[in-house]
């Protein structure tokens, strides 16, 4: 379109100051001695026309078009490598922000299991105590019961072998000696007794 | 070694390589005059020249690729450069409008002159005898040694320079030229302006002519007194006339379009732009510019 343009503007600009060379070269006088001829001069100009058609159809169009196309490439990529970029920063950052997340609550929940833990333990250990404080309670009710009944029985059968001994006294005939000695002997003995 | 050899190069062309003065001759010479057109040699390498370029945007452009290689990264190069240098002129907007002009004016006249270097351009020919005289015909010229090609190109320039003006500021860009505003002296300046347009023609043409067959006038001298080696830094020098001369015509034609663009209205609101910042802002201006 540009080119039609400009062979039209060529051809239009130019073909008034041609009638007027054309007349003033077609004797020959000062400027035919140079070599000035009509015909000449209007093929040159033609022939500069028509190469600047050709060129603008087979060259400059096509390469300008191409350079244009280029351009536009190279302005298109510099635009994504930009988002890129940014996304990528955008990542990298939501990235960080994830893992920072991540470290705090796990280290939220070591504390928590951490927290848990020694309360396990103290209600475990706890928990023992009371139940071996109980056995324990429980077992010297136990020693404190028998012992009464051990001692409750042997004061039964202290007194029977005092009476048995006393029998065998009576069976006897003893002096009085003998017979004092005798009593104070299981005295003594039931005395222990007691005292155990 | 290389300096001796080339001494005895030196040497021996110029005892038995002598060659004939080339005829100088400032019109190119017609091969055949078909009526309409006058076939000339300088024609035939024009159209070697467009051919050249067609066919290397053709084979550049031909399986683009979005990442360049070997002659579209070249070619990719040079226009990416050049479509720069014009929006750093005339600024965005302008430079879509300009860009194929003085990109085209640019290559045409680059390769032109670098063709004309080209062993064979300027040599290879046909015998003439005219007046009684043998000389050589050329079959081709450098399109640029022809002043039919510089004028040409020359009156596009200036021709798009009004067009561009007129389509951007309409009437008001006429006023450049006639105007009443400051009635003697303005009225003069203007018709000045109108007058430097059309010099504007003939400094382009005759630029652009002058130097490049003077280059070849050069290179015909010297190639007659020492016929061997000794036009080897002139052929240099020449390829580098060719690319100034291509990057002239085609700058100024830039910045004769982008001043015809810009009018006078703009330029005072820039000016009045300027004045409203303080001086460290222009400070700052002026030493960026420096």
């Amino acid at each position: 379109m540009d080119g039609m343009f400009a062979l039209m503007s060529v051809a239009g600009g130019g073909l008034p100051l041609l009638a007027a060379a054309l007349l003033a070269a077609e004797e020959p006088g000062p400027l035919g001695a140079l070599g000035i001829d009509g015909r000449m001069l209007i093929a040159q100009i033609v022939n500069f026309a028509i190469l600047l058609g050709l060129l603008w159809a087979f060259l400059y169009r096509p390469v300008l078009r191409m350079l244009q196309e280029r351009r536009e490439r190279i302005a298109e990529s510099m635009r994504r490598a930009e988002e890129v970029k940014q996304q990528l920063a955008r990542a990298q950052q939501e990235y960080e922000a994830a893992l920072l997340r991540a470290r705090r609550e796990a280290q939220g929940i070591i504390a928590q299991a951490n927290e848990l833990g020694k309360r396990l333990t103290d209600e475990a250990r706890q928990r023992a105590q009371a139940e071996a404080q109980v056995d324990l309670d429980r077992a010297r009710a136990q020693i404190r019961l028998e012992t009464q009944q051990a001692i409750a029985k042997l004061r039964s059968e202290v007194a029977d072998l005092a009476v048995l001994a006393a029998g065998r006294i009576i069976q006897r005939s003893l002096d009085t000696r003998q017979h004092y000695d005798l009593v104070a002997d299981v005295l003594r003995e039931t005395e222990k007794l007691k005292v155990e | 070694m290389i300096p001796i050899a080339l001494i005895a190069l030196l040497a021996v062309g110029f005892f038995f390589g002598r060659v004939e003065l080339e005829r100088i001759s400032v019109p190119a010479d017609t091969l055949v005059d078909l009526g309409f057109l006058p076939l000339r040699n300088s024609l035939l390498a024009t159209w070697l020249t467009m051919a050249v370029l067609v066919v290397l945007g053709i084979i550049a452009t031909a399986r683009m690729t979005l990442v360049p290689r070997g002659l579209q990264n070249l070619v990719e190069l040079v226009l990416e450069g050049f479509y720069g240098l014009v929006e750093s002129v005339a600024g965005p907007d302008r430079a879509r409008r300009f860009f194929p002009l003085v990109m085209t004016i640019f290559l045409f006249v680059l390769t032109s002159n670098w063709l004309g270097l080209v062993p064979g351009f300027g040599t290879i020919g046909f015998e003439k005898v005219e007046e009684g005289e043998h000389h050589l015909v050329p079959l081709l010229r450098a399109a640029t040694t022809d002043l039919n090609t510089t004028f040409g190109l020359a009156l596009v320039s200036v021709a798009m320079a009004q067009y561009f003006g007129v389509a951007t500021l309409r009437l008001s860009y006429l006023g450049k030229f006639f105007t009443l505003h400051n009635f003697p002296i303005g009225t003069f300046v203007g018709l000045l302006e109108l007058i430097s347009e059309i010099a504007k023609i003939f400094s382009f043409s005759f630029r652009l002519f002058g130097n490049i067959f003077a280059g070849h006038v050069l290179l015909a001298v010297i190639v007659f007194l020492v016929p061997w080696v000794a036009a080897l830094p002139f052929l240099g020098l020449e390829l580098f006339v060719g690319l100034i001369q291509a990057f002239i015509f085609a700058m100024l034609t830039l910045v004769f379009l982008t001043m015809a663009t810009i009018g006078h209205g703009e330029g005072h609101e820039e000016h009045a732009h300027a004045e409203a910042h303080g001086p460290a802002e222009q400070h700052a201006r002026t030493t960026a510019h420096s």
